[in-house]
């Protein structure tokens, strides 16, 4: 049984339909990654798993658990973490605040993950007072994943990470993540553009275009094929 | 002299305690929700009669105090769900439903109470000596009590995990719902502390004032204007506007006539606005 | 438990003065509402039942106002109606609620006389209105019959008062106060024609009485602070301080005032203190208060025992009623003194008998002043005791009213 399985799931955007049939799956422990050029619906399909856009028809389900249709903040209750396109840290929240809405949800955070990530994000202990606004792009994702590890996730969907980071953190970034799957053992959902990056973390991955999965295949023979669809 | 200066500046304090006050709920609702709540003079009118009733049964002002913000959150809960909620993404609608729900509140306390005024006599007649100046027990009570319901608020807000969901929802709705806030339970609890309050102020204003269906009115533009001269969303914006118009009056009715004073007050409000048109704190 | 429930009912009981009103209206068959039944038959030119239209605050400043003016109106229509009607004909009453704002008066009025037709106007509280309504009569010729109290200076041919002038409620209160009370005054008034009006009386009445006049003050409607005023008020020291504030803002003043120990030093006499406010004050405020009213409830003469006891049974026990009211009734009853005898009504003919029509009723004996059309009537001037019951000082007869302006 898969962590989550998303059955032939059609979404719109306002009125225009953007996803069109899609069905996936991650497992846990697995990071999949979820590829296509901008405006093929990944973000949609993103928010439609989360419970953010209303699923139009089909199925979502978590540990077999049928979620479809039900509103994110309970969806959020069944394990599910959004880190959203653009970061969606709370700007006018401190730093230590933005991480506590994480706890919301663990109030009892494992100490061994906690001290991960203040080793691992040493800037966020150094500004937990700053308001989160205030970060970099950088430090806002790197607060924004902090969030979601701290809430300990069962599956962690990732809408495109290294967007708007410098690339120096980008691998700083890169490496963290990798230490924390291995560590934490969740299901990953990665959506990205930015090939290197999805094929350094993702053991599979699936390629969108027009709202459809178009390919669906291990990242060794992604890495060769996927070229087709992807370039921009 | 020294007489003057000192009563002046507690007439003020006093002023801006009652302004704030009354501001309360306003700005809890408006900066929390993004709601402009019409019916807040008539929640703040409710809060008075909630007085009068408890005060009628019990014969004690202070449970008055305390069933207040009970029954008037009360009513800001029936208000949430049964009409607020559905015209969120709508502020003009929202406007005049609120309208409507003030007008309900009024005329419903007509129908029970009767329009005529009603009896709320002061619980702490007397005076005491501040130094060479003679003040009323209840107004400086007044003053210690607003400063302790806006520490509590601010506790509440920036302590407490209800008032974290409360703020992250505020500046991303869908963010705080993918990490189990329930924007809606979020949504009616603002609502219903914003009414609370306004329910608490008019409690504590109503040995002050004339107790009747249609004293909300005349709170209500005083209230706007603290809030907005001070800055929407923030309780030191709320703060800074009740000492800016609590003093402002202060001064103005010292040195003028009420009429021109209340005018002059109003001019000062429009030229802050002018130039700081967020407000003062924002 | 079960004695605070029942405690809770008592309260909630005194207080639905609507649900009385409802009781009452349908008790008093009599008494048509507003609409309830229009010209029936065509048999006879004159059945046509003659309708009268009233202007009453029901909502905003002067709420408090309304029933009591609804009360007088009703039962005075119901005790013309029984005793046969107006020249024959059956009267019929429409209400329109001015929400104490001019235009919402200025619109009711211009309904009334226009779609509805009616014969004559009746009611009007707040000066603002009034004034307003009276260029509109004037204009169209429309009788108009005032029943508040008010700084005068409305004269017309087709326009009555029975609600007092200045010097039958200001002077009489200044020269009582000034003789029991204190010679020096602060005049504290709402910033509009009565307020304004009232203290331009006030003065000449204090000062041709040798009293002073230490300050005057007029501030704006909906004042709910009034530290300011108070605090030049201590300054100032005065023996007397004689308020004219309007509605809610009147009884605020009147808390703050006690609130700030002024009552410690100085008294309050007033010409707007009646029994319909005093409810809204606590013992102390209210007690040692002097006012001067053309009526009062506590008036003791058997009109008024009679005209209480039918309050009373159609309204409920705790009905009250105060001038305004009183006189709503009383202009009923002086129109149909005039109509008495007269076998066909038109406007001209009630108009003329009006000038010498009289009414001795429960605020004693009215009669109309032809060169003003004001009442000739009694002043009473009286003390609120620390019950809040109002004793009877002193009864001033038959004072003739100065309206400031005399009819064309």
């Amino acid at each position: 049984m898969s962590l989550l399985a998303v059955d032939e799931v059609y979404l719109q955007y306002g009125a225009s339909p953007v996803v069109h049939g899609v069905s996936l799956a991650v497992a846990q422990g697995e990071v999949v990654a979820l590829l296509g050029r901008n405006g093929v619906g990944k973000t949609t399909l993103a928010r439609g798993v989360v419970g953010l856009t209303p699923v139009a028809s089909g199925h979502i389900w978590i540990n077999g658990i049928e979620i479809t249709g039900i509103p994110a903040h309970e969806v959020a209750r069944h394990g599910v973490r959004i880190v959203p396109q653009g970061r969606g840290i709370f700007p006018r929240l401190s730093v230590d605040e933005n991480l506590r809405i994480g706890t919301l949800l663990n109030p009892a955070p494992d100490p061994r993950i906690r001290d991960l990530l203040h080793e691992l994000f040493p800037v966020l202990g150094e500004r937990r007072r700053q308001r989160a606004g205030t970060l970099s792009g950088g430090e806002q994702q790197m607060l924004a994943v902090a969030r979601a590890l701290l809430s300990a996730p069962k599956l962690l969907v990732l809408d495109e990470p290294t967007e708007g980071v410098a690339p120096v953190l980008i691998d700083r970034i890169e490496d963290a993540l990798r230490l924390l799957f291995a560590e934490m053992r969740m299901g990953v959902l990665l959506i990205e553009q930015n090939l290197d990056f999805a094929f350094a973390l993702a053991q599979r991955g699936y390629v969108m275009e027009k709202g459809q999965i178009v390919l669906a295949a291990a990242t060794s023979t992604l890495r060769r094929d996927a070229e087709q669809y992807l370039t921009f | 002299m020294t007489a003057t200066v000192l009563t002046q500046i507690v007439n003020g304090l006093s002023l801006a305690s009652i302004l704030i006050l009354i501001a309360l709920g306003l700005a809890v609702i408006f900066g929390l929700l993004g709601v402009i709540n019409l019916a807040h003079a008539d929640l703040f009118m409710a809060g008075m009669y909630a007085v009068v009733l408890a005060q009628g049964v019990t014969g004690n002002f202070w449970f008055g105090v305390l069933a207040a913000p009970l029954i008037v959150g009360a009513i800001g809960f029936v208000v949430e769900l049964g009409v607020v909620r559905w015209l969120r993404a709508r502020p003009l609608d929202t406007l005049l439903a609120t309208l409507g729900v003030g007008i309900v509140i009024r005329e419903g306390v007509k129908l029970l109470f009767g329009a005529g005024y009603r009896q709320v006599a002061n619980p702490l007649p007397g005076s005491i000596a501040i130094g060479p100046v003679a003040y009323p027990i209840y107004r400086l009570l007044l003053i210690a009590v607003t400063a302790s319901i806006l520490a509590g608020l601010a506790a509440w807000l920036y302590r407490t995990a209800p008032g974290l969901r409360l703020r992250a929802m505020l500046q991303d709705r869908e963010t705080a719902a993918a990490y189990g806030i329930d924007p809606e339970r979020a949504s009616l609890v603002a609502f219903v502390v914003g009414a609370a309050l306004a329910g608490l102020a008019g409690a504590l204003m109503s040995p002050l004032v004339t107790v009747g269906p249609d004293v909300g009115i005349i709170y209500l533009a005083r209230a706007f204007m603290v809030v907005v001269v001070g800055g929407v969303g923030s309780l030191l914006g709320l703060v800074g506007g009740g000492v800016i118009i609590g003093g402002g009056d202060t001064l103005a009715g010292y040195f003028l006539n009420p009429t021109i004073a209340n005018a002059a007050v109003l001019v000062l409000a429009v030229v802050i606005l002018r130039f700081r048109p967020g407000g003062l704190f924002r | 438990m079960a004695q605070s429930s029942r405690q809770l009912r008592r309260i909630m009981r005194a207080t639905f003065d609507r649900r009385a009103l409802l009781r009452g209206a349908a008790a008093a068959g009599a008494v048509p509402l507003a609409g309830t039944f229009r010209a029936r038959g065509a048999v006879a030119q004159n059945t046509d039942p003659i309708r009268v239209g009233a202007i009453i605050p029901f909502t905003g400043l002067e709420t408090h106002n309304g029933l009591s003016m609804q009360y007088g109106l009703e039962i005075a229509t119901g005790e013309i109606n029984t005793a046969g009607g107006l020249a024959g004909r059956q009267v019929e009453v429409i209400m329109e609620d001015d929400g104490s704002d001019v235009g919402r008066g200025v619109r009711a009025a211009a309904k009334l006389v226009g779609q509805d037709a009616v014969e004559f106007l009746n009611g009007t509280l707040t000066s603002s209105v009034r004034t307003a309504v009276f260029e509109e009569t004037r204009e169209s010729q429309t009788l108009f019959l005032n029943p508040t109290y008010y700084e005068g200076g409305l004269c017309d041919p087709y326009y009555f008062s029975s609600g007092a002038t200045p010097n039958q409620g200001i002077e009489p209160m200044t020269a009582f106060a000034m003789e029991n009370l204190g010679k020096s005054f602060y005049f504290v008034a709402s910033d509009y024609i009565w307020g304004t009006g009232s203290v331009a009386a006030a003065i000449p009445a204090v000062e041709a009485g040798g009293g002073s006049v230490v300050g005057e003050e007029y501030v704006p409607f909906g004042t709910s602070d009034f530290t300011a005023v108070i605090n030049r008020i201590k300054e100032a020291a005065p023996d007397v301080v004689f308020p004219f504030v309007a509605g809610q803002d009147g009884i605020t003043f009147l808390k703050q005032l006690s609130d700030f120990g002024v009552r410690e030093n100085v008294e309050i006499c007033a010409d707007s203190i009646d029994e319909l406010i005093v409810p809204a004050l606590s013992n102390e405020v209210a007690a040692g208060i002097v006012n001067c009213s053309c009526y009062y409830m506590m008036l003791e003469n058997d009109a008024n025992q009679a005209f209480l006891e039918t309050m009373r049974s159609t309204y409920g026990d705790d009905a009250l009623i105060g001038s305004f009211g009183m006189n709503m009734y009383n202009n009923m009853k002086l129109v149909q003194a005039a109509a008495d005898g007269l076998d066909e009504w038109t406007k001209d003919a009630i108009t003329e008998r009006l000038r010498e029509a009289t009414f001795d009723g429960p605020s004693g004996p009215l009669t109309t002043d032809p060169s003003n059309q004001h009442m000739v009537q009694n002043a009473y001037i009286a003390t609120i005791q620390p019950d809040k019951s109002f004793k009877l000082e002193e009864t001033i007869e038959n004072v003739s009213p100065q309206a400031g302006c005399t009819v064309p």
